[in-house]
């Protein structure tokens, strides 16, 4: 078996790790090389790119294959590299100014880069819709949670928490209290009980007392403590198990790099 | 007018005042010398240098260096201020105030002389603590509307900016814990909680001695910093940092720590410090030796004690592997699902996408999705599945490409591969997402494998295969992308299960082992974890910073 | 009960379109929400605030277009205040032409806002209107990163010659007596701020290499996602203050006292969240009760 690369990777990694702890002379500066080359080796595989993207498209068109879209893709790209050297003619560089190569960044990069990222706003709506549904213990959990840490972060979803909340239990006693007729023995009693309970939260959000002389007592005390229930969602539970998957990633890299410098991970190359 | 007068009173000298608080300073090509503005500038034309007595060259206006280049060892400096040939003054004649013009031959002002020399035995190097105490943080609850005045034994520390609510003092010493915050603004005056930080290598700061002196001293500081292309260098002239009392031969200068400290997390720290003892009448001024970076990084000490042990944990759980050990993984649900996706792309006769995200080849887990990339396309040519496999980095094109080719050949397919299918789409976030969703609506794969470094377009791409029906596995070590992958995909690699793949796919007893080396350091961190929180939970407060 | 079965099961499209609908009307409504403020972005308003007039403000627009409803109303906010308060502002960035042209469009439309507001007369202080390279400099961008922080620590005119029009920066009035970021003074004795207005991770590189070498006050503003990440830097003291993304900009914008971009934003983004509970809520319903049936 050929194996210079195994020992090219060794020796690379070792040293780069040495230069990690060593801040004198040659170690930064071989390290300054290093990145230098790597700089030059991207630009090259960029030319390598641009052909297979282009050939790539050039084929499609020739088969009759998407031909609308990979001939976009093509008339994009030529008029790009020609009005960018038009404009290094013109204007002494595509990005000076006053150059008219700038329109293609503010008039088609820039609203289109815009586009697709605000289209996160759709697919989260709809990604949290399908996704957060109470199957087991643990998604209901996450499923309280997620609500909670969402009202409390806009100005007023604290206001629009408890009649969700309200709106829920009630819904829920209504159903459980509908149908707990047609089980029998124990799954009646539950249900019974069950349906009660949320009748219970429900009346008790609702509760018209004057108590201090408010009106709706629980209901305000759900609203007035949403948020630091929100914030310590957010820095005790979200933050500990964050804390744990990042250790995790940290010794998952440490042994993957050490498999990477020693050669028995070499499924990467050739 | 004016030219009436000016021939009136020809022949005046302006009186000009010398240049003020001259300093020379040591610099990597020469020595520097710095002075302020003479009071009577808007008169000065130019500033004149002199070494030995000798005229060596001048500084133009509204420059107060120069840099006599090429020079060492002792030498004596002055500046002259030269003043201008004409210039307006306002003079009071019987009552009236006007504004003659005084037509003048050249005025001068000198500066005293300074000396320079190095001084033998003045050296300076780094002072490094082991495990110790590194001051107090203080916070406070209250938010303060004004600034905020601490005071350590009811004498004012520092000033800090309005609102702030926290503050650590590196100076303090152990055991003398007596604090006070002040409100400016109110008068308010209370006692902050108090907690100690403790150091695993602590830089205490920067070690000046000399041979005694028998006069006072002021004790100066400047730095040359050379950037990683080194030719930029940010230099900063001498600054006064302690007045040394005569009889004193020694100083540590704990303010540099933060600076230097700053230097030494950057990767090329080529940074010089020297210092300079200048007299009280500011006649001479004595360097020492150059401060440079040492040639061991002690701050990084405990990386490489952990490194190292991981390394012997790792390595001997690889020979107990040799031995014939058998080792427990516990079942990954992504990883074993990855054959099954493929399985059920080929029954639908629909091709797979295989998206290695955003990251460059330099990326670790750029890497971890090349190694499953390669079990994917293996399993995909042996059920003779197309793999498309469009790309954000055209060096990780170069490599995909290999790797594909490699896995059909070693199936026993080299025919199947097509290099049509892997390619590169564009190096730009959004336009790669646009692209990629695009592929996946058209070709309406059977299964999409999104693994490797994701940032937003994460979900944008996963949407796109949900909407088709593919079965999705993603893997990212990217904690902010996770939660999106669980809502839109089947299965999903969290964390370091990513890396842990290509050894756990492997069924290799070698590649295994090294995952319990894992493990092994998961449970001494977790007992440590529930150790300190049962230690401060009884009461022991404190911080630990590398 | 039937129609219980179809909250389970809602098109992705109808969420798509009640998505859409709640993001856009409250455009068009222009009413907003207000915030509560939070002390990481008061002091950021308070500094500025109290800065003597005449100070100035360096924002390093750190962003491309698809970060500019978040972080633009900063940048405009920040700008305005200060005009009002009567400091220099002066824009850069490390973003290359992206940064360059959502910094530009931030700054052009405070100053052609501000104008408008002083021939409406709302500032008897001023007689004139803001005039590049008096009240305002672009200086625009250049490649380095690192290497430009630490060139403009001992001189801005090493990294920046002339101005985005091309104009020489020495013969700016703005300029005059502005030499290197050290003249923006210290935390205690301010003469002005360096605020970075980050979508990524620049920030990290302005504290630790700029900031820490020259000690001059230094505020942050970003995208809500990278925000938690720069709370380290408010701990150690090293900046005075953080926007947080489009609410940290809405909380800037009720403090200058006026209800821009990010406040209306702020009510899409509240109907927003609060459409995505609901639509939670009800497809738990709808999944929760078709089980048990």
């Amino acid at each position: 078996m050929f194996r210079a690369p195994v020992w090219l990777v060794f020796i690379a990694g070792l040293f780069m790790a040495s230069a990690f702890f060593i801040p004198v002379d040659p170690f930064p500066m071989m390290q300054t090389w290093a990145l230098k080359w790597d700089v030059i080796v991207s630009a090259f595989a960029l030319v390598v790119g641009i052909d297979s993207l282009v050939m790539h498209h050039i084929r499609r068109v020739q088969r009759r294959q998407n031909v609308l879209y990979s001939g976009t893709l093509l008339v994009g790209f030529w008029v790009t590299i020609a009005w960018g050297a038009f404009a290094w003619w013109r204007y002494g560089g595509p990005f000076a100014t006053q150059s008219t190569f700038l329109w293609l960044f503010r008039y088609i990069v820039v609203p289109m880069d815009a586009t697709m990222f605000s289209l996160l706003a759709f697919f989260i709506a709809s990604a949290a819709y399908r996704a957060f549904r109470a199957r087991n213990f643990s998604s209901s959990l996450l499923l309280l949670s997620a609500g909670i840490v969402m009202l409390g972060r806009v100005p007023f979803g604290d206001w629009a928490a408890a009649p969700i909340f309200t709106a829920f239990a009630l819904l829920l006693a209504f159903y459980f209290l509908r149908v707990f007729r047609q089980y029998e023995g124990w799954g009646r009693g539950i249900r019974l009980v069950v349906g009660i309970a949320f009748l219970a939260v429900g009346i008790v959000l609702l509760w018209p007392v004057w108590l201090n002389g408010q009106i709706f007592p629980a209901f305000r005390f759900v609203v007035h403590h949403i948020q630091g229930l929100a914030g310590w969602i957010m820095e005790v539970p979200q933050m500990a198990a964050r804390r744990g998957i990042d250790l995790g990633i940290s010794l998952g890299s440490l042994a993957f790099a050490l498999r990477v410098l020693v050669g028995i991970e070499r499924g990467y190359m050739r | 007018m004016e030219g009436f007068f000016a021939i009136l009173i020809l022949n005046q000298a302006p009186e000009l005042v010398p240049p003020q608080n001259l300093m020379v300073g040591v610099r990597s090509d020469g020595y520097w010398i710095l002075w302020e503005p003479s009071p009577t500038d808007s008169l000065i034309t130019r500033y004149e240098v002199f070494r030995d007595g000798q005229f060596i060259g001048r500084a133009g206006i509204g420059k107060y260096e120069f840099v006599d280049k090429g020079v060492s060892g002792p030498h004596t400096y002055f500046v002259r201020a030269v003043g201008g040939s004409r210039y307006l003054k306002e003079v009071e004649i019987w009552g009236m105030r006007l504004p003659l013009l005084f037509w003048k031959e050249e005025g001068y002002a000198e500066t005293k002389p300074i000396t320079i020399a190095p001084l033998p035995g003045f050296t300076a190097s780094y002072e490094w603590q082991g495990f110790g105490f590194g001051g107090y943080r203080l916070e406070w609850g209250f938010r303060p509307q004004g600034f905020v005045e601490v005071l350590r034994k009811g004498a004012v520390i520092v000033t800090l900016p309005p609102g702030t609510q926290s503050y650590t003092d590196p100076s303090a010493t152990l055991g003398q814990a007596d604090y006070t915050v002040r409100d400016v603004n109110s008068g308010m005056e209370i006692k902050p909680n108090i907690r100690a930080r403790w150091f695993a290598v602590h830089f205490r700061g920067v070690k000046v001695s000399w041979n005694q002196v028998d006069q006072g001293f002021t004790l100066m500081r400047s730095s040359e910093t050379r950037e990683q292309d080194m030719k930029t260098v940010d230099r900063t002239p001498p600054e006064p940092i302690a007045q040394i009392k005569p009889g004193e031969s020694t100083f540590t200068d704990r303010g540099a720590s933060g600076e230097i400290a700053a230097l030494l997390r950057s990767r090329s720290p080529m940074s010089t410090y020297r210092y300079y003892l200048v007299s009280e009448d500011g006649s001479r001024v004595f360097f020492s030796e150059p401060v440079r970076p040492q040639p061991f990084n002690f701050m990084k000490l405990p990386v490489l004690i952990f490194d190292i042990l991981f390394a012997c944990v790792f390595f001997g759980f690889l020979f107990a592997a040799k031995q014939g050990k058998r080792m427990f993984i516990r079942k990954i649900a992504g990883l074993e699902e990855l054959d099954n996706a493929v399985g059920r792309s080929t029954e639908m006769g629909r091709p797979i996408v295989y998206v290695p995200g955003i990251g460059t080849i330099a990326d670790i887990e750029t890497i971890a999705s090349l190694t499953i990339l390669k079990h994917v396309a293996k399993k995909a040519a042996e059920y003779e599945t197309v793999v498309i496999m469009p790309n954000f980095d055209p060096m990780v094109t170069a490599a995909a490409k290999e790797v594909i080719k490699e896995a059909y050949t070693e199936a026993g397919r080299p025919d199947l591969y097509n290099e049509d299918n892997v390619f590169y789409v564009a190096s730009q976030q959004f336009a790669f997402a646009g692209a990629v969703s695009g592929l996946i609506v058209r070709e309406k794969p059977g299964a999409t494998f999104l693994i490797g470094y994701y940032a937003a377009e994460s979900l944008v791409i996963a949407e796109a295969g949900y909407s088709v029906g593919a079965i999705q596995v993603a893997g990212t070590a990217s904690v902010l992308q996770t939660p999106f992958f669980l809502a839109a995909c089947d299965y999903v690699l969290i964390g370091e299960e990513e890396y842990a793949a290509s050894a756990y796919l492997s069924h290799n007893a070698l590649q295994m082992a090294t995952l319990k080396a894992e493990d092994v350091f998961k449970a001494t961190f977790v007992s440590f974890i529930v150790l300190f929180s049962l230690l401060v939970s009884l009461g022991v407060s404190f911080i630990f910073l590398s | 009960m039937r129609f219980l079965y179809i909250l389970t099961t809602i098109d992705r499209r109808i969420i798509y379109a009640l998505v859409f609908l709640a993001t856009a009307l409250p455009f068009l409504f222009k009413k907003s929400p207000d915030v509560q403020i939070t002390p990481e972005v008061e002091r950021v308003y308070r500094f500025i605030d109290r800065l003597p007039a005449g100070s100035r403000i360096v924002i390093s627009a750190d962003y491309g277009p698809s970060s500019m409803p978040e972080i633009q109303p900063m940048l405009y906010a920040i700008c305005k205040h200060a005009f009002t308060k009567g400091h220099k502002v002066y824009l850069l960035t490390h973003w290359t032409y992206q940064g360059l042209i959502a910094g530009q469009d931030g700054i052009m439309s405070a100053v052609r806002d501000f104008n408008r507001e002083i021939k409406e007369g709302k500032h008897p202080e001023r007689t004139d209107t803001l005039i590049e390279g008096v009240d305002y400099v672009s200086w625009g961008f250049r490649p380095g990163g690192m290497a430009v922080m630490l060139l403009m620590n001992s001189d801005i005119r090493m990294a920046f010659s002339r101005d985005v029009r091309g104009i020489l920066l020495d013969s700016l009035p703005a300029m005059q007596g502005f030499r290197n970021l050290r003249d923006l003074g210290t935390v205690e004795n301010p003469k002005g701020i360096l605020i970075g207005l980050e979508a990524g991770f620049t920030g990290d590189v302005w504290v630790v290499y700029g900031q820490a070498q020259g000690r001059w006050p230094m505020a942050l503003g970003s995208t809500a996602v990278v925000t938690p990440s720069y709370y380290t830097y408010l701990e150690a003291g090293q900046i005075i203050g953080i926007l947080g993304g489009l609410k940290g900009a809405a909380e800037y914008e009720q403090l200058a006292g006026f209800k821009g971009q990010a406040s209306i934003g702020m009510l899409s983004q509240s109907i927003v969240h609060i459409l995505v509970v609901v639509l939670i809520f009800l497809g738990n319903l709808g999944f929760f009760l078709a089980r048990r049936k």
